[in-house]
């Protein structure tokens, strides 16, 4: 028991004895030492310290020797190149659900847009239309709503990422009354749609749904941020935070997107160098030359957005490369998955589906694999080719998916001569 | 003898003490507290001050209303 507690205090006394050098080594760096003079005694002295560390020393330079905040702020460059840690790093929120990237941040961050969209666009549109309702106004209405309609995309993350392990922990009810409330907002936006579109609306049975909107907004966003997600925090892993987060893509998000992936503290992943090179280059301005032609880099991409067709390409490793984005993608995709394995884009359902599939492209066995299904009135065609260069060497699978519903309907002829 | 509830205790710990602040809040127009699950789940983060925030309610009438109930509501 006592060597328990003389170790609790090696412990400590260890601590204070690192904060005591960190604290001299930063008052002689802010004395005008440079970096390169102490940073080989810092790390000779301290080694391996953390971020919980860095934050007690830096608050105690404030408190106990006066140093003004501006000036640890002033101190926070030279304290990235010793730490060898970024900023971000060290001065990083110790709450996950704080960080860039976390599904709760992100609900967040969408929410500031959703308020933005009702309190002041949509609210002083609705005033306007009060007085006049001449077309200028319902245009600017129309448009409101429509940029409003994203909303389903947070709605969906919500009902369709979060709800399930809401209710993997046995919480029913909250979810299922918010779903119906998400519903009802969906179909209040459609429905002032139509009424401001065919014009079939009074002034004040438009502005009375209008109203109800933004209300109605307003409170699923408090009872979210209230309720919801401190509810959402309290029972998930992080684990499932992450899967939550890795998911989020495939539907998309809402007026916003997440700055960037989010990495818990505790499992850094490494980061693909490749990756960081290519989000800095902007969309060269070049020529491509293939066998057959030569066409701008611009001229490929509107050719690509204009087939009928939704294209993805994963490379020879499974990652996300491409996707074209024309008017009416059938599956939604979002940036994010650029440069994320496939299998990680996928719910974890699927998956198998997924690799059983790439497998044997990989291995020679199949070349392509079509799947066809139907939902409401599309008829959706889905087919996978392996991709393989000359020799025959797997490259990449390409995704190519369209809507054959008009196609199927084609009857008889049509040629060019006739009328 | 008036029972004192803090508005910013959580509905489900207020409710729990004394069962009666249920109905008192469905009366209200809380409705969704009668919901099943409601209270075990939402009702441990929701408080009466974020209730009356959030249904735009007018804290005085609920204060009033509780005080008829033989309660107080501290602020």
């Amino acid at each position: 028991m006592s060597e328990l507690i003389n170790n609790r205090e090696v412990d400590v006394q260890e601590q204070t004895r690192r904060q005591k050098m960190l604290k001299e080594i930063i008052k002689e760096l802010h004395a005008g030492k440079s970096v390169e003079e102490v940073k080989a005694r810092f790390e000779e002295a301290v080694g391996d310290v953390t971020v919980a560390e860095i934050s007690a020393m830096e608050h105690s330079l404030m408190m106990e020797e006066g140093i003004p905040v501006s000036e640890v702020q002033r101190l926070c460059s030279v304290h990235t190149a010793i730490f060898k840690g970024s900023i971000e790093e060290i001065h990083r929120s110790s709450r996950p659900e704080e960080q860039p990237g976390h599904p709760v941040h992100t609900f967040k961050l969408e929410n500031r847009e959703i308020e933005k969209l009702v309190n002041f666009c949509l609210e002083l549109h609705k005033d306007k239309f009060r007085k006049s309702d001449d077309e200028g106004i319902i245009f600017k209405l129309l448009e409101d709503l429509n940029l409003l309609l994203d909303i389903d995309k947070h709605f969906s993350r919500k009902e369709n990422l979060l709800f399930p392990y809401l209710e993997k922990y046995g919480i029913y009810g909250p979810t299922k009354v918010m779903w119906g409330v998400d519903d009802g907002i969906r179909s209040m936006i459609k429905e002032a749609k139509i009424l401001l579109s065919a014009n079939t609306g009074t002034q004040e049975e438009v502005t009375a749904v209008l109203e109800l909107i933004i209300k109605e907004v307003n409170e699923m966003v408090f009872k979210e941020e209230n309720i919801l997600l401190p509810m959402a925090l309290d029972k998930l892993t992080e684990d499932e935070w992450v899967k939550i987060a890795r998911e989020s893509g495939m539907i998309g998000f809402c007026l916003t997107a997440p700055e960037k992936e989010w990495v818990p503290e505790r499992a850094p992943e490494p980061q693909d160098a490749e990756m960081q090179d290519q989000k800095s280059v902007e969309t060269p301005q070049g020529f491509i030359r293939f066998e057959t032609g030569i066409l701008s880099v611009q001229q490929l991409e509107l050719i690509m957005n204009h087939l009928p067709v939704d294209l993805t390409f994963i490379d020879e490793n499974d990652v996300v490369r491409y996707f074209s984005h024309g008017k009416e993608r059938i599956f939604a995709r979002t940036k994010a998955v650029i440069g994320r394995t496939v299998q990680n884009c996928h719910p974890p359902q699927s998956v198998h589906v997924v690799e059983k599939l790439l497998e044997d492209f990989k291995a020679g066995r199949k070349d392509a694999e079509d799947f066809w299904i139907q939902i409401k009135d599309k008829f959706i065609y889905i087919r996978y080719f392996a991709v393989r260069d000359g020799e025959g060497r797997y490259m990449g699978t390409l995704e190519f998916t369209q809507n054959i519903a008009p196609i199927r309907a084609l009857e008889g002829q049509k040629r060019i001569l006739s009328e | 003898m008036q029972k004192t509830l803090s508005i910013n205790e959580p509905i489900f710990d207020l409710v729990s003490r004394n069962p009666e602040v249920k109905d008192i809040m469905i009366e209200l127009g809380f409705q969704d507290i009668a919901k099943p699950g409601m209270l075990q789940t939402a009702g441990r983060f929701m408080t009466l001050a974020k209730g009356i925030k959030l249904k735009k309610m007018d804290i005085d009438s609920v204060k009033l209303a509780f005080q008829r109930h033989g309660f107080n509501i501290q602020e």
